[in-house]
């Protein structure tokens, strides 16, 4: 080990010679430099290596000096813009980050101000924080709470329509069950098609309705319009849209002498198409 | 050429400047010891052109390492020597050096096997490179290896398939061989 030896021994190992050429390992470069800085006659043969070393070097360049310093000087300048700026943005970002989270309360910093500022801005930055999230929380009830209004008028909407639908269908049954009343049976007129219906009319209510039928499906554009001749004039007297609803219950002056079923197109119409005529039957009352 | 003294005082003043990032060490660097230096890139790279591409980088590297050197590890000389050796390997390694530089056409293989500079306008008047070009062909060897390639002395006994004593004492009577005719 080159510790173990003196400096003459050292000056010849030739160890000296590759500390100047920097070919030691770190840790032996370390403690040769060690040695080297106390003992003078080791500092005037590495400094007379190192002289050595120059010269021939020297003796490789080019005769001319390299003028590069002022491209290096630019070099560094960029560089060193560049890093500040990088510095600057990442200054920046923090900022903003720590704006954000303030909610746009600027916070100074702990040198420039006393400490019970810093303390108030703290429990300013936590007040409005929890006010931000009761806020967000406020704002999320409200929509949950929006959505179910919504749904509760949707949901009274239907039930009145069904409140309505019921209400007919309860006329409806109580004008059937009615004791009071015709029965008026309509018969085919369509050749070959076994169709027929039920009316009931009161006479004291005015009331009419179909109750009972036996007729074809129609297509979506169609429906069978029930019509009361009165005076010997058509008045519609309600729609079948469906087969399997419930008919309308319709309230109509007069007294009629027949009523008829024509299919026609869908929502109906003012005059009844003849040529389209399923069922009639003749009140004989 | 500074005297031993000069360059002392000088590598005392580079790191004063480092420690207080004056670039003004830079100047200093170039002023005294470009010549040594970009001689040993010149040695790895072969041309003036790519020995100031490493020259320059080498520079920048220096700056921007300047807070690593410790005068306690070692002489500023060879931390400087390292980093321009390095800087320059790397650039014979580089895809723009590689498909710039033909060895073929001007460059011959010395006697260690690496291609040097068939006609070299850049020898010193004083004759230094002479000197080294009559040392004894094994002391040749060891001083290109060690001094303008950065072999280790493992590395070098590694490849010289010689015993890790016998490279020392090469080494030492190498440069004491250039240290006597250069009056050192």
């Amino acid at each position: 080990m080159d510790g173990q030896m003196n400096v003459e021994e050292l000056m010849e190992s030739g160890v000296l010679e590759l500390y100047v050429l920097g070919t030691l390992p770190e840790e032996e470069a370390r403690h040769i430099h060690q040695q080297v800085t106390n003992d003078e006659r080791l500092r005037q043969e590495v400094e007379a290596i190192e002289a050595t070393l120059i010269q021939t070097g020297e003796s490789h360049a080019p005769a001319k000096r390299l003028d590069v310093m002022d491209s290096v000087m630019n070099a560094i300048a960029t560089e060193e813009e560049t890093q500040t700026e990088n510095q600057e943005v990442e200054e920046e970002k923090e900022t903003a980050s720590i704006v954000s989270m303030a909610s746009e309360v600027s916070l100074p910093t702990k040198s420039m101000v006393p400490s019970w500022m810093l303390a108030a801005a703290i429990v300013l930055i936590v007040s409005l924080s929890g006010n931000i999230y009761f806020y967000m929380q406020w704002q999320s009830t409200d929509a949950q709470y929006t959505d179910l209004l919504s749904q509760s008028e949707t949901f009274a909407q239907q039930n009145q329509t069904l409140q309505t639908k019921v209400d007919e269908q309860s006329d409806w049954i109580a004008h059937l069950n009615d004791s009071q009343g015709e029965n008026v049976k309509l018969k085919s007129t369509v050749d070959g098609k076994p169709f027929e219906a039920w009316v009931k009319w009161n006479p004291q209510t005015q009331q009419i309705s179909l109750y009972q039928w036996q007729l074809e499906n129609l297509s979506e554009e169609q429906v069978y319009q029930l019509w009361a001749i009165i005076d010997g004039q058509p008045v519609s007297a309600g729609l079948l849209t469906d087969l399997a609803s419930v008919p309308t219950l319709t309230q109509i002056a007069g007294k009629p002498a027949a009523f008829a079923i024509t299919i026609e197109p869908t929502g109906g119409s003012e005059a009844p198409t003849l040529s389209q005529m399923v069922v009639m039957g003749d009140v004989t009352v | 050429m500074a005297s031993s003294q000069e360059i002392t005082n000088v590598e005392k003043d580079i790191v004063a400047l480092f420690r207080r990032k004056d670039s003004q060490a830079l100047q200093l660097i170039d002023q005294y010891y470009q010549r040594a230096l970009v001689g040993v890139i010149m040695r790895i790279v072969k041309t003036e052109a790519f020995a100031q591409d490493v020259w320059q980088e080498s520079l920048v590297k220096i700056w921007k390492n300047s807070h690593t050197y410790d005068p306690e590890k070692g002489r500023l000389f060879t931390w400087l020597l390292n980093i321009c050796r390095r800087t320059a390997i790397d650039k014979t390694r580089s895809k723009v050096y590689k498909e710039s530089f033909n060895v073929g056409e001007s460059m011959t293989i010395s006697d260690t096997g690496n291609p040097v500079p068939s006609e070299s306008p850049y020898i010193d008047g004083i004759g230094v490179r002479e000197m080294v070009k009559k040392l004894d062909p094994k002391y040749q060897e060891v001083i290109e290896l060690a001094y303008f390639l950065g072999y280790s002395h493992q590395e070098m006994a590694q490849k010289l398939d010689l015993p890790l004593g016998t490279v020392k004492t090469r080494i030492r009577k190498a440069i004491k061989e250039l240290r006597v005719w250069m009056g050192k």
